[in-house]
């Protein structure tokens, strides 16, 4: 297992290798001279080529590219940094700081949001699922599949502004500004970042539960006599559960990206709005530092969900150590 | 399952039981909400108004601007002591003052920190010093300084201006001359006076990498507490400050960043925050419904104007060889000239005041390039306006409009022929509208065609002034780009009239003249005369100026507006809510 999630991790490097060098490419063809930006408006063209010898970006894009992986070491020492390969992408070209500091100094906002959201989806998803699968075809089987439909497609933005509106402005029982400081304020953004998650969980559970229920062993269990609660919450959704785990799994990076939106509709001071500040001002060490520790965290839960899914279920682990056994030659590990 | 579902629901839950837990301090913790973070707390290395709001309020200057634009000693004990015409000033600074890390103030102070604004390499604030040098220490609580020119004559061949890095260096090289502005720039925040001891400990600590981010130490009202960045900044009231004549009430001063501009309206009607800037007309009259206070300036935060390109054959000067003309003298009877001035007398610049979806009434017309900000308090307090024209329509003038298009060429009369650039999906857009409509009604002739374009290729054009692509342009200046304006007229550099390359001789006589003179009715008449020369060839013609609209809540009071549109908040208090 152990070798398995060593290897998972090395193959993290190309990976992000690629990202970057989209990112970077991306960066470095769109319009906008941050030296330029930098500088005052009076500012002369000697003065913003003085600026962009200063910082680099004077060179061509391969050895700017390097630099960025490998560090740079100008002119002054304003613009000097180690490299991506040491978590040093230097300053903020806008506000000075160091750009990986802001992102930690940020994330923990982030990773509430982002928490509070998948734990709202799960508590609303699972219970509404089961109901929705142990009563087919019924009203409520209806109204928990249109209210599913609602969910996956409303956009964030909107939904966001409409429950300000509804909740903040109108019933005036939340804040319209959310605040890690105070957990009442988060209770909207998290609902809506935890919107579309929760109907597609809710659709997953559904339709998970409704092929378990159809299983042998279910029929079994009821044929033994066994109470219709205890069929469904000990036998039925156990087993249903391990595909919604892998969904759930794949959406708290979902979640990440979509707290970029919610986070600027409730001005809340996560990472997202720190990439989309950066993106707006052409601040390039800051987006793609932003965009690398995403890809990254993204990555690892990813990773995270994999190793959890073995735990979860004994035929995957036993797969894994299947795989490890036969590099080392022994014999498949699914025949222990 | 049904234990990890109850667990999972008392945890989604459990912000609410946090939340009950929050309650109303008894400190008076006033909230502005700002559309962007500030950026740095260091006055000279950046400037816009959400720094400026923090700044204003944690340093002081030698010198302060009042909200009517009069200047009044701050750090200084009184007014300075002007010499040799104009040309040698002698301030004496306040004894006793202390920064908010208990250090003493001195002169010492003074001159580093206008070494630091004039020559660090990170300053935006160089123009207030680019006139100053002979910078010197009397004695503990004395400073004086001259004003001058960067005289080659006096300097080795190849040497320049930019080559000298401190006042010093530039004393062998410069040439007294009086600069009337010089006070009235030593007003603004880029002159803040910092601590030289505090900086010379952070230099050999490392942590100068990080003043004004997470530590910021002035002489001001407030001192910096905390940023938590992206969301707040926390500045915390200084028991210890010098002026005992401020009444606010406040302990802390929230900033808090609100980056969606509904965002900051609901949060505002929500009672969330106290104060917010930057209002629409249309915002404006929303909030006084719901009962809250508007608050503007006098006119003075920007201008709407139609600019002309200069460089283009159908409304510039250019030669007969289609060069543009460059050398300040224009010729008025060519064609060009003529047909400037028939679109200047066609517009009523009223109709954008008072359309309900451009200003709704919260603006004015306006008919002066010159403001008091810029160049200092101008004893006449309405400004300079020229005579012609009037407040209530512009310069508009049907009847000449008509005449001067009438001895006009066919050819200048297509229609569709003048191509007139703004932003898209901006004000500006309907406002072009209002001058197309208004040109083609008193012309007769549909003499404009619109177009949009995004905010990068505006700029694109601005700067490239290309007279194919573009004629007239809808826009907008802030105080600070309209001092460029002037700053252009001032001869240091004619490039930054960036949207019109215009430059005019006779203008320049009397700009010169303006700057040269102590405040008075005879440096009024001066910038009057400029003008008077600028509206001959009219590059420019200012359509509308704009008040800076904010709002505060009915239990907020002594909040001022600077001319420049930033909050003054040393006297902000909160009073008992009327009911």
């Amino acid at each position: 297992m152990l070798k398995y999630i060593i290897r998972r991790l090395i193959h993290l490097v190309p990976v992000l290798l690629g990202v970057t060098l989209i990112v970077f490419t991306l960066t470095y063809i769109s319009p906008g001279n941050p030296a330029r930006m930098m500088l005052p408006q009076d500012s002369t063209d000697e003065q913003v080529a003085e600026l962009e010898k200063a910082m680099g970006l004077d060179e061509p894009f391969v050895m700017q590219y390097f630099h960025f992986l490998f560090g740079y070491d100008g002119p002054g020492d304003s613009f000097d940094y180690k490299g991506l390969w040491a978590l040093d992408l230097g300053r903020s070209y806008v506000s000075n700081r160091p750009v990986f500091g802001t992102i930690l100094e940020r994330f923990p906002n982030t990773m509430l949001l982002t928490f509070l959201a998948l734990v709202l989806s799960i508590v609303i998803s699972i219970p509404f699922g089961i109901i929705s699968a142990t009563r087919q075809y019924t009203k409520t089987d209806m109204a928990v599949t249109i209210a599913a439909l609602i969910g996956i497609s409303m956009p964030a933005f909107w939904l966001g502004m409409m429950l300000i509106w509804v909740f903040s402005v109108n019933l005036r029982w939340f804040p319209s500004l959310a605040n890690p400081a105070n957990l009442k304020s988060i209770i909207l953004p998290a609902l809506t970042l935890a919107a579309m998650n929760t109907a597609v969980q809710t659709r997953m559970t559904r339709s998970s539960m409704l092929e378990v229920v159809r299983q042998d062993y279910i029929r079994t269990a009821r044929a033994k006599g066994v109470d219709e609660r205890n069929v469904i919450y000990r036998h039925a959704l156990r087993n249903a559960l391990i595909p919604v785990v892998t969904v759930i799994g794949l959406q708290v990076g979902q979640l990440l990206v979509g707290a970029v939106l919610t986070e600027t509709v409730f001005s809340y001071p996560g990472i997202g709005t720190i990439m989309v500040d950066a993106i707006q001002r052409k601040d390039t060490p800051q987006i793609l530092a932003s965009v690398v520790f995403v890809a990254l965290v993204f990555a690892l839960v990813n990773l995270g969900v994999d190793i959890l899914y073995a735990f979860i279920d004994p035929r995957i682990k036993a797969q894994y150590i299947g795989v490890v056994r036969k590099k080392g030659g022994l014999l498949n590990g699914a025949k222990i | 399952m049904r234990k990890l579902i109850a667990a999972l629901m008392v945890l989604a839950l459990a912000p609410l039981a946090f939340a009950a837990g929050t309650q109303d301090s008894q400190t008076v913790d006033i909230i502005i909400g700002q559309g962007t973070d500030p950026v740095i707390l260091d006055p000279p290395m950046y400037s816009d108004t959400p720094t400026h709001n923090l700044n204003l309020v944690i340093y002081n200057r030698l010198f302060d601007l009042t909200k009517d634009g009069k200047i009044v000693p701050d750090l200084a004990v009184d007014m300075p002591t002007i010499e040799e015409n104009g040309t040698k000033y002698t301030i004496k600074i306040r004894q006793g003052i202390k920064f908010h890390n208990g250090n003493g103030l001195n002169a010492d102070d003074v001159l580093f920190s206008f070494n630091r604004s004039a020559f660090h390499e990170k300053s935006q604030m160089k123009s207030i010093y680019a006139m100053m040098f002979d910078v010197k220490k009397i004695d503990d609580y004395t400073i004086s300084f001259r004003t001058g020119k960067f005289d080659p004559t006096k300097a080795p061949a190849g040497k320049s201006d930019a080559e000298l890095k401190t006042f010093a260096d530039r004393a062998p090289y410069y040439k007294p001359v009086s600069f009337g502005s010089q006070l009235n720039q030593l007003t603004w925040l880029g002159a803040s006076i910092v601590d030289k001891e505090t900086f010379e400990k952070a230099e050999q600590d490392g942590t100068l990498k990080d003043y004004g981010l997470t530590w910021a130490v002035g002489t001001g009202p407030f001192k910096f507490d905390s940023w938590n960045l992206g969301d707040s900044v926390t500045l915390i009231r200084n028991r210890d400050y010098f002026d005992t004549s401020i009444t606010s009430n406040a302990e802390k001063l929230t900033f808090k960043t609100i980056k969606d501009p509904s965002a900051l309206k609901t949060a505002f009607l929500n009672k969330e925050v106290d104060l917010i800037m930057s209002v629409v007309p249309l915002d404006a009259r929303e909030i006084e419904k719901q009962g809250g206070k508007i608050l503007s300036t006098d006119g003075y935060f920007g201008y709407h104007y139609l600019g002309f390109n200069m460089k283009s054959p159908r409304v510039g000067q250019v030669n007969s060889d289609g060069s543009p003309v460059t050398d300040g003298n224009y010729d008025l009877d060519q064609d060009s000239t003529k047909l400037r001035m028939a679109i200047l007398y066609s517009v009523n610049p009223s109709d954008i005041v008072n359309s309900p979806d451009i200003m709704d009434k919260r603006g004015i017309v306006t008919l002066q390039y010159v403001e008091t900000l810029p160049f200092g308090h101008i004893d006449n307090s309405a400004g300079t306006r020229i005579a012609e024209g009037n407040t209530t329509t512009g310069y508009y003038n049907p009847a000449k409009a008509k005449q001067l298009f009438d001895s006009l060429p066919a050819s200048m009369k297509q229609p569709g022929s003048i191509k007139c650039t703004a932003l898209s999906g901006s004000v500006y857009v309907k406002e072009a509208l209002v001058v197309k409509d208004q040109v083609k009604k008193t012309l007769g002739v549909d003499l404009i065609e619109i177009e949009q374009v995004a905010l990068s290729e505006l700029a694109t054009r601005r700067r490239n002034t290309d007279p194919k692509v573009w004629d007239l342009l809808v826009n907008w200046t802030q105080t600070d780009d309209a001092y460029y304006i002037f700053v252009a007229f001032d001869g240091f550099n004619t490039s930054l009239l960036h949207d019109t390359k215009f430059y005019s001789a006779e203008a320049q006589k009397y700009i010169d003249r303006g700057n040269s003179l102590p405040n008075g009715p005879e440096r009024n008449l001066a910038y009057q005369n400029a003008q008077k020369e600028i509206l001959k060839v009219m590059p420019r013609l200012p359509l509308v100026a704009m008040l800076g609209i904010s709002a505060s809540q009915t239990n907020i009071e002594g909040v001022e507006i600077s001319p420049s549109g930033s909050f003054r908040l040393r006297n902000v208090a909160r009073v008992q809510a009327s009911k």
